[in-house]
């Protein structure tokens, strides 16, 4: 265990240095922080505006990150020789291979943190800066029905930017929970669950393939688990066309027990999606369905067991890897 | 110089290729304008729901959302004056398929399209669309009768979406008056007086006065309108078996549609209320609302009282149908007003029965009175113009309408117009 802390340290220190991950944090920080001008523009429901774009933004750079970074960590280790210095000392592959699995994972959460923690802060400071918020502060009727100003302007944006980060932190560690901010921790806890699995997607192809390679398998999977209800509909369109499974012939047959395939071997990556239940709260949402695909327990124990499958296979091929 | 000429060429080269490219790009752009598109997708962020979705990834709700700004953007833009409303109708559309939950883009996409475009029908589709997909909120339902009652004109359909709108979890109370008002407009009396029998007992529950006469006022509105539609086809049949029209309702009581009908009376429903008000412990109606009707019925008082105390929904509201049964009567000849005044008929209206409601003709004394008085305001008014423009008191009403005025009044008889005051004066009422 000790060994792949030292590697996993070793991951993020590594991955800390790699400018792309910084380009892609600054660039999603921006984004966050830009949501609230784009909420302006909205008619109706801008704090809708600045989650959705929010908890997408923090999905999906995540998921940018654990590709451009995580195709990258077992090739740099072969093609600048490093593994040699690492395998030959009393170091097992697999512990290797978990070492970087999950000093890359701490790096994405690390981001994760951070974006999140913007995204709050972005949506306290707005709150807190609304005209009619702040004109109350501000501005005091005096005994004449004249209003006068009792407070500074830079003073009030400073204090709210210094509430917004005190309160986004609190709600980060779950001591502060308001309505504004309900169900969002959820949502960037079951994404940082399913880029678990898309790390270990992004570790295991880069054990047998090149970098390239590994970024197109890893996007690929990113589809089609995306994708994966799409797929099943697509499935049972066919069969229901041609009048059940066994009336399947030809190319239609191969095409529906390749989606089948694909659809059961494939991470169906929309059970980690929370996102319109935070938008909307579970009462909106749920009662037209016959219920969430999967609980959240379930999610949890779903989203685990996957990536530590992926890693297993992933070991198995780097065990018998000649670094020739 | 070598270096610097070759650079010069390559930035000529640039220049001149580029130029050469520039050229057939809008050569082209030109003709693609010429050539009407089989979709106009000009302002689309996706064809369809289906096809944005899958593109999506999964991030439906930001993409919606970016349709959404788009289409505000478009409609800011621009608005809806020659436009065709497909485009933006299929872009509202694909946001809600993207994001079924998302409430405002049903309600904008109503207002862009059927309000300001005047496309009902479309219009109406996203907000059923919504109805349905916003399972647990009365705004979109609401909408959608609003659409059908005021601006449609079709209220079978708008007591359809009302009635989905009242029993949504965050329907507010007074959905349930507006649905009843409906109801009452397209003849459903029995249902509207009903709701606002539930409404009165809430109120008397909650001891909200206001509420109380909110329902009590609308109660009796529903009265008088379902006793106009009797009335109304008590008037067909006489005028079908003499000839003419009729001079008072006292020649309509022998009719056949006068005989043995059913309607709601305010006297019973007042004393059923105080009745069960006064079972459940409750102040019951303040004095001040009674003394605006009909006293309470003596004989509902004397019938036995529905046992209320072994029910496990023992509330007032919960004997709605219990005050609703007590409320109604099955009367032959003239029905009694809600506030005992005797109905009357409005005889400058009997004759243009196509041009009024049953309401605006038949009424009980006193709202006949009030429209009298309305009518002849408006008529002084006309002469108190004509005489600024003539600067001496018109002749005659025919120099003030440039026709011969032989309107009959409402309550009967003709206007008199006095040359030498200027005044107007109701023969049938001459203190007015």
């Amino acid at each position: 265990m000790g060994k792949i802390i030292v590697i996993a340290f070793n991951t993020f220190k590594e991955a800390v240095r790699n400018k792309v991950l910084y380009f892609l944090l600054i660039f999603a920080v921006l984004l966050i922080g830009f949501s609230t001008v784009i909420s302006d523009l909205s008619i109706a429901e801008p704090e809708r505006m600045i989650k959705d774009l929010g908890l997408a933004s923090i999905d999906f750079f995540g998921f940018l990150i654990a590709v451009f970074v995580g195709v990258y960590l077992v090739y740099n280790e072969l093609d600048r020789k490093t593994i040699y210095t690492i395998v030959s000392k009393p170091i097992d592959r697999t512990q290797f291979l978990l070492g970087k699995f999950f000093g890359l994972l701490f790096t994405i959460y690390v981001n994760i943190a951070i974006m999140t923690f913007v995204l709050f802060a972005v949506l306290y400071f707005r709150e807190a800066t609304q005209y009619d918020v702040m004109s109350k502060v501000i501005w005091n009727e005096d005994a004449s029905g004249k209003y006068v100003q009792v407070q500074a302007t830079w003073l009030y944006y400073l204090t709210a930017i210094g509430m917004g980060i005190a309160k986004s932190l609190g709600t980060m560690i779950g001591v502060y929970v308001v309505p504004l901010t309900a169900g969002l921790m959820k949502v960037v806890l079951m994404s940082a669950l399913s880029l678990a699995i898309i790390t270990a997607f992004a570790i295991f192809y880069s054990t047998f393939s090149t970098p390239t390679l590994s970024a197109v398998f890893t996007f690929l999977t990113f589809v089609i688990g995306s994708l994966c209800e799409d797929i099943m509909r697509f499935a049972d369109k066919l069969a229901e066309t041609a009048g059940g499974v066994e009336a399947l012939v030809g190319p239609n047959s191969i095409k529906y027990w390749f989606a089948r395939a694909a659809v059961l071997l494939v991470p169906n990556l929309a059970y980690f999606d929370r996102r319109m239940e935070a938008i909307y709260g579970a009462p909106d949402i749920t009662a037209a369905m016959t219920g969430p695909p999967l609980l959240d327990w379930q999610t949890v124990v779903y989203g685990l067991s996957y990536t530590g499958a992926i890693l297993c296979l992933a070991c198995l091929i780097f065990r018998r890897r000649s670094f020739k | 110089m070598k270096r610097f000429l070759s650079g010069l060429m390559l930035w000529m080269a640039f220049f001149a290729t580029f130029g050469v490219s520039v050229y057939y790009q809008n050569i082209g752009s030109k003709r693609v304008l010429k050539n009407a598109p089989f979709f106009d997708t000009w302002q689309l962020g996706g064809r369809s729901g289906e096809m944005m979705k899958l593109f999506a990834l999964r991030y439906d709700m930001l993409a919606a959302d970016f349709l959404w700004l788009r289409s505000i953007q478009s409609f800011g833009g621009r608005g809806m004056s020659n436009r065709d409303w497909r485009p933006i109708y299929n872009q509202f559309q694909t946001i809600t398929d993207l994001d079924p939950y998302f409430k405002d883009a049903y309600i904008f996409g109503n207002l862009v399209i059927g309000d300001e475009g005047g496309y009902k029908e479309p219009g109406l589709e996203l907000l059923e669309k919504g109805t349905f997909n916003v399972h647990t909120q009365y705004r979109i339902p609401f909408e959608a009768m609003y659409v059908a009652h005021w601006q449609m004109k079709k209220d079978q359909l708008a007591r359809w979406y009302g009635t989905i709108a009242s029993k949504r979890l965050d329907a507010p109370e007074w959905i349930t008056r507006m649905v009843a008002y409906i109801d009452v407009s397209e003849g459903e009396y029995y249902i509207g007086f009903d709701r606002f029998v539930g409404n009165l007992l809430e109120g008397v529950e909650a001891e909200e006065p206001a509420l109380q006469n909110i329902a009590l006022n609308k109660a009796a509105d529903t009265i008088n309108k379902w006793n106009a539609a009797t009335f109304a086809r008590a008037a067909d049949e006489f005028t079908s078996r003499t000839g003419r029209l009729p001079r008072s309702v006292n020649e309509l009581a022998d009719m056949p549609a006068m005989q043995n009908y059913e309607t709601a009376d305010m006297g019973k429903l007042l004393a059923s209320v105080l009745k069960y008000s006064d079972a459940f412990n409750k102040r019951g109606i303040g004095e001040d609302l009674l003394a605006n009707f009909v006293p309470p019925d003596a004989r509902v008082f004397a019938a036995p009282i529905v046992d209320v105390q072994g029910r496990d929904d023992a509330s007032l509201p919960a004997m709605q149908d219990v005050v609703f049964q007590d409320s109604l009567t099955t009367v032959s000849g003239l029905p009694t007003s809600p506030t005992g005044k005797p109905y009357m008929i409005n005889l400058a209206r009997i004759g243009q029965k196509e041009k009024h409601k049953p309401e605006d003709i038949f009424a009980p004394q006193g709202q006949l009175e009030n429209d009298a008085r309305e009518m002849l305001a408006e008529l002084r008014s006309h002469v108190a113009r004509r005489k600024q423009e003539l600067d001496r008191n018109p002749e005659s009403l025919k120099e003030v309408f440039y026709t011969d005025f032989n309107t009959t009044e409402p309550l009967g008889g003709q206007w008199q117009y006095d040359p030498a005051t200027g005044v107007v004066k109701m023969s049938s009422r001459p203190s007015f």
